[in-house]
């Protein structure tokens, strides 16, 4: 059986270790998913191609509003 | 001292082992299928593109399936290819450009690059700028393009390099009439990013050897202002692993870089850890914020000799694990993790800031908390450190009162068998323990013959 000798303050310590270590991992998947993610598509971040969606839109007859792109971007609704 | 021995192994295996798994695994078809993959992310609609050919290297995009000039509607091509020479703060930035046939710039994709990632978060906006510009028109960073904030050498390189490259795609491949460039501006090496951080190192080794706290502030304070608000760049664990891979910044453009990394290098080979302890600027945020928690009479945190020795192995570890992931993955951005990149940059993710916040809290109630047990480059000077030609040393008379174990703010002296013993590797060299030695018989010695503390111990026992 193991005996669990640590004191107090040392217990915080690794718990403080252990939170730091998890942040930094966590921060450092962040970066390996960004650099998968740029190998993949060719950029950093994913884009719109916004004279595509005009040029759909037009063709459609709709107006920029009435196709809700704002909803694709995580936006607000446009106010007239 | 037998842990920092198996551990400096540790860290030259994988170090070497990453540097050559990058080296080999690096080939040419690599670049040929990501810039495929851009050009066909970037017309997705078109269905005929040529493979790369011609002088300058191109991809022809067909509107139709007609081979001939007429139905060509715009090139795409690789900046790299043509502007070899225009590199970053950390080596090529390799972009692919696409162009219309009237000279119009369509689109601007980043393939790769090894700027860090903190100061080139916008990159994406900054590139889109580009989108709809005229080739034979000017791309004058400041004027006709804004530039990355921190990030002008960044900056400048991917303006210069789609300027010419797209310049001399228009004028052979497009027949465009676009006047020949003029030239690039002349190269003008700035002396004040060499005096600046020899300064800095001659006050902090001044501070060191003279065993003068004054100078030692100074020389942090100085860092702080000029390393860390000014110019935004410190040694970091990024430039380590550039350095394995070859990505290295034009000296003229950048000689704050060189300066900064051969002066930290060198005194660490032959001081010890200079530069952890009198000049970076994350470790004088980290001190100043101490000094505050202390002025203020709040509780200072206290952990056991045992477990703090412990746990500072754990910074080894992030060392080993960012440098075998970057040399993975060809990137040095995944070691982009430091914290004070995140301050001073100012630019993080959600969790980096949580844990930027987190880090500074507890270095108001723990001396250096993040140097003592996360910092990764410090873990790397620390091992330089402990080879280091001159150390440290005790007298054969110590006594082994232990005043120099109580006053070393970052636990780097105990106490064997009466004896001390300095572990050298987590040395800042601020000199509390030489001021404080009641026999002052703490002294810097050279250390050619390199000995485990323990032996020199045993020595001190036998006589």
């Amino acid at each position: 059986m193991v005996k669990i000798t640590a004191k107090s303050g040392d217990k915080l310590l690794i718990i403080l270790l252990a939170l730091s270590v998890l942040m930094l991992g966590q921060i450092m998947k962040e970066n390996v998913i960004s650099i998968r993610r740029a190998a993949q598509s060719g950029s950093a971040k994913p884009r719109v191609d916004v004279d595509k969606v005009k040029a759909q839109l037009q063709q459609a007859g709709l107006k920029p509003y009435e196709a809700k792109y704002w909803e694709m971007m995580g936006g607000q609704p446009p106010k007239d | 001292m037998k842990a920092y021995r198996f551990l400096s192994f540790v860290f030259l295996a994988i170090f070497s082992t990453g540097v050559l798994f990058y080296h080999f695994r690096q080939s040419q078809s690599d670049d040929i299928n990501l810039e495929s993959a851009a050009v066909k992310n970037i017309f997705p609609d078109y269905e005929k593109i040529s493979p790369k050919s011609g002088s300058p290297a191109h991809y022809s995009i067909y509107q139709s399936n007609s081979n001939g000039p007429e139905g060509l509607t715009a090139v795409a091509f690789n900046t790299h290819d043509i502007t070899p020479e225009i590199k970053g703060y950390a080596g090529p930035v390799k972009l692919v450009v696409a162009l219309s046939t009237a000279g119009i710039i369509k689109d601007v994709r980043a393939l790769k690059h090894s700027e860090t990632p903190a100061y080139v978060f916008t990159m994406d906006e900054f590139m889109a700028q580009f989108k709809g510009k005229d080739v034979a028109g000017t791309f004058q960073l400041g004027k006709d393009i804004d530039g990355i904030t921190r990030a002008t050498m960044t900056s400048e390189a991917v303006a210069r390099s789609i300027d010419k490259s797209a310049k001399k795609i228009g004028r052979q491949i497009l027949k465009l009439d676009i006047p020949a460039p003029s030239g690039d501006p002349p190269k003008t090496l700035s002396y004040i990013h060499i005096i600046m951080p020899l300064l800095l190192f001659i006050v902090a080794i001044g501070g060191v050897l003279r065993h003068n706290t004054f100078l030692r502030w100074l020389a942090l304070l100085g860092g702080l202002i000029y390393l860390g608000i000014i110019k935004s760049t410190m040694v970091s664990v990024v430039q380590l692993v550039n350095i394995g891979m070859l990505k290295l910044p034009d000296f003229v453009a950048n000689p704050l870089w060189y300066c900064l990394v051969a002066l930290t290098l060198l005194s660490s080979v032959i001081l010890g850890m200079v530069y952890c302890g009198s000049i970076c600027p994350f470790a004088s945020v980290q001190e100043i914020l101490f000094h505050l928690g202390r002025k203020l009479k709040w509780k200072e945190l206290k952990f056991s000799q045992e477990v703090t020795q412990q746990a500072r192995y754990v910074k080894f570890g992030i060392l080993c694990i960012v440098m075998a992931a970057s040399f993975m993955l060809g990137n040095s951005s995944a070691a982009n993790i430091e914290a004070f990149l995140m301050l001073f940059t100012a630019h993080a993710t959600n969790v980096g800031w949580v844990f930027l916040i987190f880090i500074l809290i507890l270095s108001v109630f723990y001396f250096r908390f993040w140097c003592r047990f996360l910092c990764p480059i410090g873990a790397f000077n620390g091992l330089l450190a402990n080879k280091s030609i001159y150390k440290i040393q005790f007298g054969p008379e110590c006594g082994g009162c232990g005043v120099c174990d109580k006053v070393c703010p970052v636990g780097a002296i105990h106490m064997v068998e009466d004896k001390p013993l300095i572990d050298y590797p987590e040395c800042i060299l601020c000199n509390k323990c030489i001021e404080k030695c009641p026999k002052e018989i703490l002294f810097f010695k050279k250390d050619f013959h390199i000995q485990s503390t323990r032996q020199r111990a045993q020595r001190g026992n036998a006589r």
